[in-house]
């Protein structure tokens, strides 16, 4: 730490360790606004930030935190994820008692495996109300469609890097899970069962499937969605940063408000932020277990056989009809929100929620993930067994 | 006299880097304890290696899958390990001793050292006859010295 105003000593161990620790660091604490703004700009880690930030793009209601949480929530997955690869086995003879060990015989074994499970659980929700905050500001208007897109397809890898995972455990939960999933794949039309083979690697989820899924998870969608992250990150500052109401042209009197340095006011909101991401999700990992079923059997459907529950809006449309629900839905709304900013181009209202310039706009939007969370809660709770699936397996 | 802001926030910031500390610190240890697996992943270390009438009496007999050379003297059957105790090649049979191949440490015919780079004498393994009347080798357990130096001693 280096805001004693005193110069170091050159010379001693206190004096060697500072000359290490500056060989890295070399701007140092910064003790003025000139300072920070040199610290920013030169740090490899701080200069993804803009040097100088809008005040109102710092109060919580500006984002929620909810962009920066997932990113958090991302690194905590990819760090427990490495760990939980260091004991998992990817076969379906080694992969549920592997998972057993790890619940049961490792230290932290199971603590790790929770946070996983539940930062895998809490990224899905937070992007998904991310691309929402997103919308009702507008935020997705030039000059940031493109980093709109960009923005839904890390969503649409968000959701297959849960749904590969979901697999690996291996047990009956996963299996069923994933069979439910690899259907509604099948229900597309003419190449439907295809692409099912190309997904799991066989007519059914087995063998080939849990290694198709784990270097899926491990290698393939880690690498698409770090590239797609650091896209979205890079160009939201690019783009300005933040939509707000200050992007209408100056105020009344001619003046702009004043921009503040990143650091402190926005870096110390990073880092409380990043403390409260950790230690709830490590209340939440003490205190709820992530579920392990019975192992894995082929011959044996529970009942009912339900998806991930992010999936399970999918699944009760698709319980009507397996193409309209099934595969139209979710191929029209990954499709209408790519093309969204192409199409909705007004420049009223912008960075104010729901304003009345976008009454339109912001109620079919809003109406669209109302309806995903209804059907959503319908499919999760409100399906018990019995729930004339029938026409899945015959 | 209450401190001034700046000396308060100074202590606040070292606290707060010490939580830090403690934090990493305790993450540090989990890593370290679950790197360490508690259970053993490999196969099992013993192994049985025939029926006892296999050995005859005073001869040597190389069981390939336990990496052992099997001793039978009057004090008993004794399994001498085939591993160099220089860098873990196995050793051949070299006239009335043993010879690694790798960098030539020469043993003679108890597994001590006679020359070359080898540090230790070969080491000697538990042996037992079980119910069935098998040797059975537990690869696991080395014995402290020559077993046969020991009822010399006594």
């Amino acid at each position: 730490m280096a805001d004693t105003p005193e110069v170091p000593p050159a010379t001693g161990p206190r004096g060697f360790a500072r000359r290490v620790f500056d060989s890295f660091w070399r701007v140092g604490w910064p003790r003025d606004e000139r300072a920070a703004l040199r610290a920013l700009l030169q740090s490899l880690v701080l200069h993804v930030h803009a040097p100088k930030v809008r005040p109102s793009a710092l109060t919580f209601r500006a984002t929620w935190g909810l962009g920066f949480v997932s990113l958090i929530l991302l690194g905590a997955l990819t760090a427990t994820g490495v760990y939980l690869m260091f004991y998992y086995s990817p076969h379906p003879s080694a992969a549920y008692r592997s998972m057993k060990d790890i619940d049961f015989v490792l230290p932290f074994g199971l603590l790790t495996r929770n946070v996983h499970r539940w930062a895998a659980h809490a990224m899905v929700f937070l992007v998904t109300l991310h691309m929402v905050r997103v919308f009702l500001s507008g935020g997705y208007k030039a000059p940031r469609e493109a980093n709109w897109v960009v923005g839904v397809l890390a969503w649409v890898s968000t959701l297959a890097l849960s749904f590969t995972g979901y697999l690996l455990p291996w047990d009956q939960l996963a299996f069923w899970a994933v069979t439910v999933g690899a259907n509604m794949v099948a229900a597309v039309p003419g190449v439907g069962p295809d692409l099912r083979v190309l997904l799991l690697g066989d007519a059914a989820v087995g063998e080939p499937a849990l290694l198709r899924f784990y270097v899926l998870h491990c290698v393939v969608l880690p690498l698409v969605i770090l590239g797609l992250v650091s896209f979205h990150v890079f160009r939201v500052r690019k783009d300005g940063g933040l939509v707000t109401t200050e992007h209408a042209p100056a105020l009344p009197d001619g003046t702009r408000p004043r921009m503040v340095p990143a650091w402190p006011h926005l870096l110390y909101r990073e880092v409380v932020l990043t403390l409260v991401t950790v230690v709830v999700l490590l209340a939440v990992s003490l205190w709820v277990d992530a579920p392990l079923e019975p192992e894995a059997d082929p011959a044996r459907t529970p009942n009912p056989a339900k998806a991930p529950w992010y999936f399970l809006g999918v699944q009760e449309l698709a319980h009507y009809s397996a193409f309209w629900g099934g595969v139209f839905v979710p191929a029209a709304l990954v499709l209408g929100l790519c093309a969204l900013p192409y199409f909705d181009r007004g420049t009223a209202g912008l960075g104010r929620y729901f304003p009345r310039e976008r009454w339109l706009a912001c109620t079919l939007f809003s109406a669209t993930m109302v309806f995903l969370a209804v059907v959503t809660l319908i499919g999760t709770l409100f399906r018990g067994p019995g729930w004339a699936f029938g026409w899945y397996w015959p | 006299m209450p401190p001034p802001v700046l000396e308060r926030r100074r202590a606040l910031f070292v606290l707060g880097l010490a939580a830090l500390g403690v934090a990493a610190g305790q993450a540090g240890y989990a890593t370290l304890r679950f790197a360490r697996a508690p259970v053993s992943y490999g196969p099992s270390l013993r192994r049985r290696l025939g029926p006892l009438e296999d050995f005859p009496l005073g001869t040597t007999t190389y069981v390939e899958g336990a990496q052992v050379f099997v001793r039978r003297d009057p004090g008993g059957p004794r399994a001498l390990s085939a591993v160099c105790t220089h860098l873990g090649c196995t050793v051949r049979r070299d006239g009335a001793g043993f010879l690694c191949p790798c960098h030539g440490s020469r043993y003679d015919g108890r597994g001590r050292v006679v020359s070359g780079p080898a540090p230790r004498n070969l080491a000697h393994h538990a042996v037992a006859v079980d119910a069935r009347g098998h040797l059975v080798v537990d690869l696991g357990v080395e014995l402290a010295g020559d077993p046969d130096d020991e009822t010399k001693g006594t």
